[in-house]
C-alpha cells in the first residue's frame, strides 16, 4: 500500500517521457512533410510539340530544402528547380523526352507502365512538323 | 521516415546491382536508366548527374527514385546497403506488375 503512489508516479514519468519522443517524431515527421498544391500546364516550351490539353501538375515545396519539386504522378515524372517556373520547365522536359524515347521505341519492347505512359502522352501531345 | 542519406555514389550502387541501362535524356540534366524483365522496359528512372557530388539529394529526388521504383523507405535503403538483392528485387517487381 505504501508503494502504490510512487508506483502511479513511475508509471506516469514513463507516459509523459514516451508522449515526448512521440511528439519529437511527430515534429519531425510535419517538418518534413511537404506543402503540396496543383497547378496547370498549358503549354511544352518547345514549338515542334503542342498540348492538346491542359495539364494538372502536383507541386511540392519541402520545408527546409532549397528545390522545388513538380509531379506528374501517373507518368511518374518530375521535375526540380529553385523556383515554381524552373521546376516546371524541368518537368517539361521530362515530358518531352520520355515522348520521344516512348514513339521511338517498338510497342513489344514496353513493359505494362511504359505502354500506359505511351498510351496517356499520346493522348496530350502532338507534334508539329515544322516547315524549313 | 526521412532517407538517411542518397547521394551520386548510392545511385551508382543501384544502377549496378539492379543492371539499369541507359535511356535517352536529351532535354533533362539527369540520366534516365531503364529496368528490364523478359526483355522489355518496365521500370524508368531518374538518376542524379554526377555533379551533385557527394551530397545528399533532395528529399524530392529521393522520392522520385523511391517510387520510380516501386520501393518504400526502408526497401530502397536495403537495396542501397544490401540486404535487398537483385533477385528479391525482381520477385518484388513482378509481385507489383502482376498484381
Amino acid at each position: 500500500m505504501m508503494n502504490g503512489p510512487l508506483v502511479t508516479i513511475a508509471a506516469l514519468s514513463a507516459t509523459v517521457e514516451s508522449l515526448v519522443n512521440q511528439t519529437d517524431l511527430l515534429r519531425t515527421e510535419a517538418r518534413m512533410r511537404p506543402v503540396k498544391w496543383t497547378t496547370q500546364i498549358y503549354d511544352l516550351g518547345d514549338d515542334a510539340y503542342t498540348l492538346r490539353e491542359p495539364v494538372l501538375v502536383l507541386i511540392e515545396e519541402y520545408p527546409e530544402e532549397v528545390n522545388i519539386v513538380a509531379r506528374l504522378p501517373e507518368l511518374e515524372l518530375f521535375g526540380e528547380g529553385k523556383t515554381v517556373s524552373e521546376a516546371l520547365l524541368a518537368l517539361k522536359h521530362s515530358m518531352l523526352d520520355l515522348y520521344d524515347e516512348l514513339v521511338a521505341e517498338d510497342i513489344g519492347a514496353l513493359g505494362y507502365l511504359p505502354q500506359s505512359w505511351l498510351r496517356i502522352l499520346n493522348r496530350l501531345i502532338s507534334k508539329i512538323e515544322l516547315s524549313q | 521516415m526521412k532517407w538517411r542519406n542518397f547521394s551520386h555514389k548510392d545511385s551508382l550502387k543501384v544502377i549496378g546491382k539492379l543492371s539499369l541501362e541507359p535511356g535517352q535524356a536529351k532535354r533533362s540534366p539527369h540520366p534516365i536508366y531503364w529496368y528490364y524483365l523478359d526483355g522489355k522496359k518496365q521500370l524508368r528512372v531518374t538518376m542524379p548527374n554526377q555533379h551533385g557530388g557527394a551530397g545528399s539529394l533532395s528529399t524530392g529526388f529521393i522520392k522520385s527514385i523511391q517510387d520510380s521504383l516501386k520501393l518504400t523507405t526502408r526497401q530502397l535503403e536495403d537495396l542501397v546497403d544490401c540486404p535487398l538483392t537483385a533477385e528479391n528485387f525482381e520477385i518484388l517487381i513482378r509481385t507489383i506488375l502482376e498484381s
